[in-house]
């Protein structure tokens, strides 16, 4: 795949992610992919921070390891980054930095930008971000006109602000002396509308697109982007109620008293905050109270790295919360993903009442991807979202719905579906309730409720296997490699894939395909098996210490996949480590 | 008019005879009916404790969640639906130990919920330990040298918490308890009643709560000041008697 990588590094609160952001909406405009990472210390100010934008003409979903242009807004960031840069790459650096003791790299020109020239020319400050954008868009060939419509757009109500800015571009772009030019790959498509987004923005648009109504959470890396989201959103929504409580016991606890009262409701975290959360986790599957649960890993154990990305809480998501009842974990791939099976959590947690638990990473929650969306995925189970509620109105209660009280049956034995009444409705009275129970909710210990209670609660995860989508693979249906991953490992494996599978000088032309498990649990047992046990060869590719995901499919298939590539050293996996290592099996 | 009898359910209560959750459960039943709040439209929402299975002998909307977890439920239920009359309810040692903290900050955060409290002073369900309002020293099976704890507050921290509406009541005065909920649930806002409750198995009994109780009202307590309501409740820490005031202690204007 033909991109171009630009890396832009500094101290946090240097405004490093400005430029990242005005460069991503730049090329998006003209029709381009990106993908946009970023990796940054666990500190408000000072501390290492950079973002990665990689630039393509087809859709990029990875980090690659290559920079074409490092924009390194302080000393620390070239001495970091400038061995990655490639040949003919460029380096853009603040003039006032002293590169003599720094051994340059070959073939890689270190341009000096004057940044206080500039800002003194205008008497202005903080303008270094658009100083850098206004070379690099020189550098690509774009006009400048297309930056300042941006300006003008983006600081529209700060006239200030905004002329400062302009001149600056303007001043950077005329001055800056392109002596190589680096050249944007060609677009093949038509311009088409594009927008950006990360995972956290995705799900909470996919779950304002569920008719969400109740979001409640307490902040916590990597997901605080969804409560920031959503609390803007709730400003102009008035059908959207979004609190920060006290913790993350009160933040599912507020979400399952809403959802109770019928609203449509979501709590997210990470690990630590989700720990807490596991009580509440238990009762929601007691109760059968629909919820739905974002969980965006980090590493653990602990507070672990707060701002850098893991596969480590699956075993712990599987398992969170005492004794047995029915759950629901999804793991998306990507940011497309991200959306529909988000929805998909809201739907399955109101048909089936029980806890659904969206497992993400910081790689997926933080990252940032342009990406098209058809009429297709925006009207995903939009009508079974606007109707299966399975909430009943009182006219629809029979008589035989309800017991001698006249208390309804929202626990009935024996049944196919579940129906629950809501506060208000006329008929509709029981109790909800996390002991063990009768039909309309009272308490007792008469083991024969016990037992149809559990009856009823487990047979849902049949009827839920039987709704989700079959595992497939991607790629050839016969090759002499499967890769076998989940989670945000996705882009990067499917692209070094791709590259292999393209390579027409491959002695015996070996081709690899991938199996990205999604369905966590209730898990596909018979078509994984069938799966894997028709492969040549297995890898696994799992971004933790203990391969998590192997240890799942051990438990459900008796199938041990031994050859593991596993990393957990904070980061994420770019196409070019998935590459080697894959090279490495098939020779 | 909604009748008292239309919240009564055919299961039996199964608190130990002479219970005061039965005369708290009563007072529930005649402040909502009182109040003509039918039983679709009432939530009665609990924890974990002997005082929680409330809502399982009332015939109205319940919740029973988790231990110490009433007020996150009770708050999320009416934010979700404001035409409800959402009542939370917690022991001493549910709400005030397990769940202290949305205590705190249920009474900042103000949401239109009643909060009433069954306070026996001990941990009825689990067999009579000591609890976070039990006198310092006193004897239980853990704490058989008597309890080193000093007793908590509850009337001091909800005020200092910003509660606009902080009363106490006494299971004992049934009638004076249901006047406090009525007024409780019309109050707009986070209303919170500590309600003095008798224990026949392993706390005080009812004699002792009787020689102890008086009624604010007839103090000529000022409810709107909070320092002189500040005051009033740590009475109970300073004064000799071991003096109980009931009433409303404070009641923003
Ligand atoms: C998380 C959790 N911890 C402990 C318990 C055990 N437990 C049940 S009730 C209770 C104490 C009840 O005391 P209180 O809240 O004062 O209610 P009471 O029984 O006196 O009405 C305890 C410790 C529990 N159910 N859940
Ligand atoms: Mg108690």
């Amino acid at each position: 795949m033909e991109s171009i990588n630009i890396r832009v590094g500094g101290e946090a609160g240097q405004g490093i992610a400005t430029v990242a952001k005005i460069i991503s909406e730049l090329v998006i405009q003209k029709g381009y992919s990106i993908f946009s990472s970023k990796e940054y210390m666990s500190q408000i100010k000072s501390g290492h921070n950079f973002h990665n934008i990689r630039i393509s003409n087809q859709q990029v979903s990875a980090d690659v390891n290559k920079i074409n242009i490092l924009v390194a807004i302080n000393k620390e960031s070239i001495i970091k980054h400038h061995q990655q840069v490639n040949e003919k790459g460029i380096v853009l650096y603040d003039s006032s930095i002293n590169i003599d003791d720094i051994i340059p790299k070959q073939n890689v020109n270190y341009i000096p930008i004057n940044v206080k020239e500039i800002e003194n020319e205008i008497k202005g400050k903080n303008l270094n971000n658009i100083i850098y954008i206004g070379s690099i868009i020189k550098l690509f060939n774009i006009p400048l006109s297309e930056l300042i419509e941006i300006l003008e757009n983006k600081f529209k109500n700060k006239p200030e602000i905004k002329s400062a800015l302009i001149k600056a571009a303007e001043l950077s772009y005329n001055n800056f002396n392109v002596l190589t030019e680096i050249k944007l790959p060609e677009i093949k498509e038509e311009k088409q509308l594009i927008k950006l987004f990360n995972g956290n923005e995705i799900i909470a648009k996919a779950a304002i697109d569920s008719g969400l109504t109740f979001h409640c959470q307490y902040p916590m890396t990597p997901v605080t982007g969804i409560l920031h989201s959503l609390s803007r959103e709730a400003t102009k929504n008035d059908n959207l109620t979004v609190i920060q409580p006290e913790d993350e016991i009160a933040a599912i606890n507020f979400a399952l008293g809403a959802s109770f009262a019928g609203a449509r409701s979501m709590t997210a975290s990470s690990g630590g905050g989700f720990a807490l959360m596991t009580e509440s986790i238990s009762l929601a599957g007691m109760a059968e109270i629909p919820l739905v649960i974002i969980e965006g890993q980090r590493p653990g154990p602990a507070t672990g790295s707060p701002t850098k990305t893991e596969q480590g809480d699956l075993n712990f998501v599987l398992n969170a919360g005492h004794g047995d009842f029915p759950r629901i974990i999804i793991a998306p791939g990507c940011i497309k993903e991200a959306y529909l099976e988000t929805k998909r959590a809201f739907h399955l947690a109101e048909k089936y009442q029980l806890p659904v638990i969206i497992l993400i990473d910081k790689h997926l929650a933080e990252s940032i991807k342009s990406i098209k969306f058809s009429e297709k995925d925006y009207n995903f189970l939009k009508e079974e979202l606007s109707i299966k509620r399975g909430i009943i109105n009182e006219t629809e209660i029979k008589q035989n719905q309800l017991n001698k009280n006249n208390l309804f049956k929202r626990y009935k034995f024996n049944s196919d579906s579940y129906l629950r009444s809501i506060p208000g409705n006329e008929n509709g009275i029981f109790t909800c309730t996390g002991d063990d129970h009768d039909e309309t909710g009272c308490i007792t210990e008469n083991p024969k409720c016990r037992l149809e209670g559990i009856e009823r609660r487990e047979k849902k995860l049949k009827q839920i296997l039987e709704e989700l989508d079959k595992p497939k693979l991607i790629g050839p249906e016969n090759a002499d490699l499967t890769v076998v991953s989940w989670g945000s490992n996705k882009g990067a494996i499917l692209e070094a894939v791709e590259n292999i599978n393209n390579k027409t000088d491959s002695e015996q032309n070996k081709k690899i395909n991938v199996l990205m498990v999604k369905n966590m649990f209730p898990f596909k047992i018979e078509e994984i098996t069938k799966i894997l046990n028709s492969s040549n060869k297995l890898v696994l590719i799992e971004n933790n210490q203990s391969s998590q995901l192997n240890q799942l499919i051990k438990k459900e298939t008796c199938i041990d996949i031994k050859d593991k590539i596993l990393r957990f050293d904070g980061k994420t996996f770019t196409v070019d480590n998935v590459y080697d290592e894959l090279i490495k099996r098939i020779n | 008019m909604v009748e008292l009898q239309s919240f009564n359910k055919n299961e039996k209560p199964s608190w130990c005879p002479g219970c005061g959750n039965f005369a708290i459960s009563l007072a529930t039943k005649k402040s909502i009916s009182e109040l003509n709040i039918k039983p679709k439209d009432s939530v009665l929402v609990s924890g974990v404790g002997c005082f929680a299975k409330l809502p399982y002998w009332i015939k109205s909307y319940g919740f029973v969640g988790l231990h110490g977890r009433s007020l996150p439920v009770a708050q999320g239920t009416k934010l979700a639906n404001k035409k409800l009359t959402v009542i939370a309810y917690g022991g001493d040692g549910d709400g005030y130990g397990e769940g202290g903290n949305h205590f705190i900050h249920a009474c900042r955060r103000n949401v239109n919920i009643t909060y009433l409290v069954h306070n026996n002073s001990v941990f009825g369900l689990t067999t009579g330990q000591y609890s976070p309002t039990s006198k310092q020293g006193k004897v239980s099976k853990s704490s058989p040298l008597g309890a080193k704890e000093s007793p908590l507050n509850p009337i001091a921290l909800a005020i200092s918490s910003g509660a606009k509406f902080v009363a106490r009541g006494y299971a004992g005065d049934i009638n004076h308890l249901t006047g406090l909920i009525k007024k409780a649930i019309q109050f707009e806002g986070f209303a919170f009643i500590d309600i003095l409750q008798y224990c026949p198995s392993f706390g005080h009994d009812i004699k002792y709560y009787n020689e102890r109780v008086y009624r604010l009202e007839d103090n000529f307590h000022d409810s709107s000041n909070k320092i002189l309501a500040l005051q009033k409740a740590f009475e109970i820490e300073e004064n000799k008697n071991d003096r109980l005031a009931i009433g409303v202690f404070y009641k923003s204007q």
